[in-house]
This record gives C-alpha cells, structure tokens and sequence, in this order.
C-alpha cells in the first residue's frame, strides 16, 4: 500500500468522499482514517455535503421494493443475536438465549400485527405518492422568479414552509408535524387587522395547495376536530408574509 | 430551517437529539431486528434519491434500479454498517449508491468512447438548474451553495460527482494539472459546507 501523510491525505479528502481517487489512494486513506478523528470528520461532512448535491425528488421505479421484498422473503437471514457485539464476554451464552427468545417472541408477534401494519404502510405511501405530486409542483412554484417563501415556525422545533406564487396559488409543505389522531390541520390566513380566513387544510402532514389569491400579512396553522371557518383552537405555528 | 434541514445533514456533529434524526436511526435499529416494515420506511424515504443519482450517473434505469436492490438488500443484511453517530442514513446510503455506481463505470469496457463524449458534455453543461430536489428549503439553498462556487471547482465537482470519474480524469478532461483540480474539489467541497451552514443547513462546519 502507498503511504501518504496526514497532510497529502486531507488534501485528498475532497475527492475521496466523491469517490474521485485511484484504488491505492483510497487503500491509504482508509488505513489513516480509524486513527485520525479529524479526517474522519471532514469525510462525515464532506458526504453530507455530497449527499445534498444528490438530493434529486426521483421516484424510485414501481415493482422495485416488491423486488427487494422478494429476495428478502427467499433468504431468511441468520439469527442475528449478536447486536451487541463489542459487550460479548463470558456471560454470553446467556444473553444470547434471552436475545433468542426475544427474537422468537417478536417473530410472533410480527406475524400477528402484520395486517395492520401492511394496511398502515400502505395508506402512507398512498399519502406519500400523493404528496410528491404536489412537492413537484410546490419545486416549480418556487422556482418562479415572484413566488415567496414563508417561513411557519411554531414553538416546538416543527417547521414548515409556504410557497405563495404570483398566479394565486400557494402550497404548504408541512411534512415534519405530528402525525394527527383524528382532526386536521387548518391554514389561516390573517390580514394586516388580524382578521382571519381559513386558506386550506389536510388531515395529516404533507404538501397541500390551497387558495393565496387574497393578500394576507401572516399565515397561521391550527389543530381542528373539522374544517371550520373561525379557529377554535391556538394556533402551533405561524409565519409573517413579508 | 425546514423540514430536513440542521436534522437530517448535521454530518460530524455528536450532539445529535432531534426527533427526525432519531426516526432515521432508530429506523436502523428496527432493521436490525428483521422488522422489514423499518427496511419498507427508510426505502419509502431514501429510494427515489438513491434511484435518482444511480440513474444519473449510469445513464441506465436497470442498472440503477439493481444498485439501488444491492443498496437496501446490504441495509438488510448489515445495517451495523450504519453508524448514526458518522452521519445521516441519506448520506450513508448515497454514499454506497455512488460507490457502486462509480465500480461499474470504471469496470465497463466502452469506458474510453463514453469518457470523451460524456465529459465534453458534462463540462459544458454547467450546473443543471432544472436538476429538482424533493427539500424545497434544502434545494433551493444548494442550488445557490453550487452557483455561487468559482466555474472551476463547480466543473471539477460535477465531473468527478456527477461524471463519476478520479481527479487524475477530470483534470485530463479539463485540462488541468492533478494537484489543481485535488485542491479545488477540496476547496470547493469546503466552500460548499461552509456556504451551506451559512444558509443554516446545518453540515456541523467548525473547521474553516
């Protein structure tokens, strides 16, 4: 293996997290980077950085994942009972049957549940399929020179963001909020008095185009049991238009 | 910030105790107890984004369809592979993607003919604004991040990303000297880092 100091090999790090380097290169960099915790950084970084450049709203071709499923199905995998591999001592054998019957109980209980959940996963990527539909659109919405960007912040860490386009229409995309158990959630409008008008809602995070036609100075979203036209509740987030 | 924003991309930073992060790893966990609902999440959430830069670097749906089974199938069987602690399981996941991606270009024999027209091409095309991203906030921040980068370490990142080919290719494609265009996917990498947890997309970016 070539040998490389630490500062040829930080200087070729950029590369590495591209896979940009020859096979030696590569060979070295890796031998380096258990020992540098520095490098090992930059490298975490840098493919954070790569996987921005990635980020892409492709679809993933249809029968694909049924394919994957498949050829999971046909090989069941080895008992995996040793998770906690860097704690295995002498005690071990004990562990392991506990982990076994753990795992056996699980299997059960996974067989038994698995209707329901099928039935959930279905229904969100139903919900997802759906969305990405109006997340493409929301893209072009932005990507038009006039259209505006609100920022809904509430005061939890949740987020969520408006696109307002010049034509009248607006999309919120919500998609990191709790999912709801019953009730939506419902998007006000407020004019510059403080009146307010219900502009949309959806049943649970997503994307959602809804009616921006009417100048509004902030946006605002509630927890409601049903669509009502005057809230009834605080509102969990909201954002000025600027 | 939005959505997938100082959660999802927070690269080398320990302190790590959002929710969206969590789900990502715990995800794994799942996965490590054969739950394949977990594995059917995280391909819900990561696939198309796999698919995406296979497709694009190969120019081939098949065979980006095939990395993108080898990817989460090497998910299945190995997930300790993943460790939450280095990074996100999007940026783990585009990793394998794209060093797989990158193997079978590099092994295909029509390699040379492919190199000349696709690096000409790839060199004059510039950035593709058009390129969508499914993070609004995130995209639109990242497209700023890459146009604002001087043309040169701009080109020398997309033909090597992009491209899938070494620094020694992209620097006899652009005809320039290996250690300039070394220094210039290092320093544009940089930039971008910097740029982007300027605009609060947080890649944990101490290090100047």
């Amino acid at each position: 293996m070539i040998q490389l100091t630490h500062e040829q090999i930080d200087e070729l790090l950029g590369a590495y997290c591209l896979d940009a380097v020859d096979a030696d290169e590569r060979d070295a960099i890796e031998a380096h980077l258990p020992d540098c915790p520095r490098c090992r950084a930059e490298v975490a970084e840098l493919r954070e950085v790569a996987a921005l450049l990635a980020n892409n709203n492709t679809e993933a071709p249809e029968g694909l994942w049924d394919r994957i499923a498949d050829s999971i199905d046909d090989t069941p995998p080895p008992m995996r009972l040793d998770v906690g591999r860097r704690r295995r001592r002498e005690w071990a054998p004990i562990v392991l049957s506990a982990a076994a019957i753990v795992a056996i109980l699980l299997l059960g209980w996974q067989v038994l549940d698995l209707h329901r959940e099928n039935d959930r996963i279905q229904k969100e990527v139903a919900a997802a399929n759906a969305n990405s539909a109006a997340v493409n659109q929301a893209n072009a919405a932005l990507l038009e020179p006039n259209s505006q960007v609100v920022r809904l912040t509430g005061t939890s860490d949740q987020r969520a963001l408006a696109v307002l386009t010049d034509s009248g229409t607006g999309y919120l995309v919500a998609v990191n909020l709790p999912t709801l158990d019953g009730g939506i959630y419902e998007l006000w409008g407020a004019d510059s008095a403080g009146a307010l008008t219900a502009l949309g809602s959806m049943e649970q995070p997503g994307v959602a185009k809804f009616d921006a036609s009417r100048d509004v100075a902030k946006l605002l979203i509630t927890v409601e049991p049903s669509f009502v036209e005057q809230p009834t509740t605080a509102p969990i987030m909201q954002g000025s238009v600027v | 910030m939005f959505s997938r924003g100082r959660t999802r991309y927070s690269g080398g930073d320990m302190s790590r105790n959002d929710l969206d992060e969590v789900s990502d790893a715990a995800l794994v966990m799942r996965i490590s107890r054969y739950q394949q609902d977990a594995l059917a999440e995280a391909y819900r959430r990561h696939a198309g984004a796999v698919f995406g830069l296979g497709r694009r670097l190969l120019s081939d749906p098949a065979l980006a369809e095939e990395i993108v089974q080898e990817v989460f199938l090497r998910l299945w069987n190995q997930p300790e592979k993943f460790d939450p602690v280095r990074g996100s399981l999007r940026a783990y996941l585009l990793a394998q993607c794209h060093g797989r991606s990158v193997d079978r270009l590099r092994a295909e024999s029509s390699r040379r003919q492919r190199e000349e027209r696709d690096l000409r091409r790839t060199a004059e095309a510039g950035y593709d604004l058009e390129h969508e991203v499914w993070d609004l906030e995130v995209a639109s921040i990242v497209k700023d991040a890459m146009v604002k980068l001087p043309s040169e370490e701009r080109a020398a990142i997309e033909l090597a990303y992009f491209g899938g080919k070494t620094y020694r290719e992209v620097a006899v494609a652009l005809e320039q000297p290996e250690g300039t265009v070394k220094s210039r996917i290092r320093s544009g990498m940089r930039r971008m880092r910097t740029e982007l947890a300027k605009s609060g997309v947080g890649i944990a970016g101490e290090q100047s």
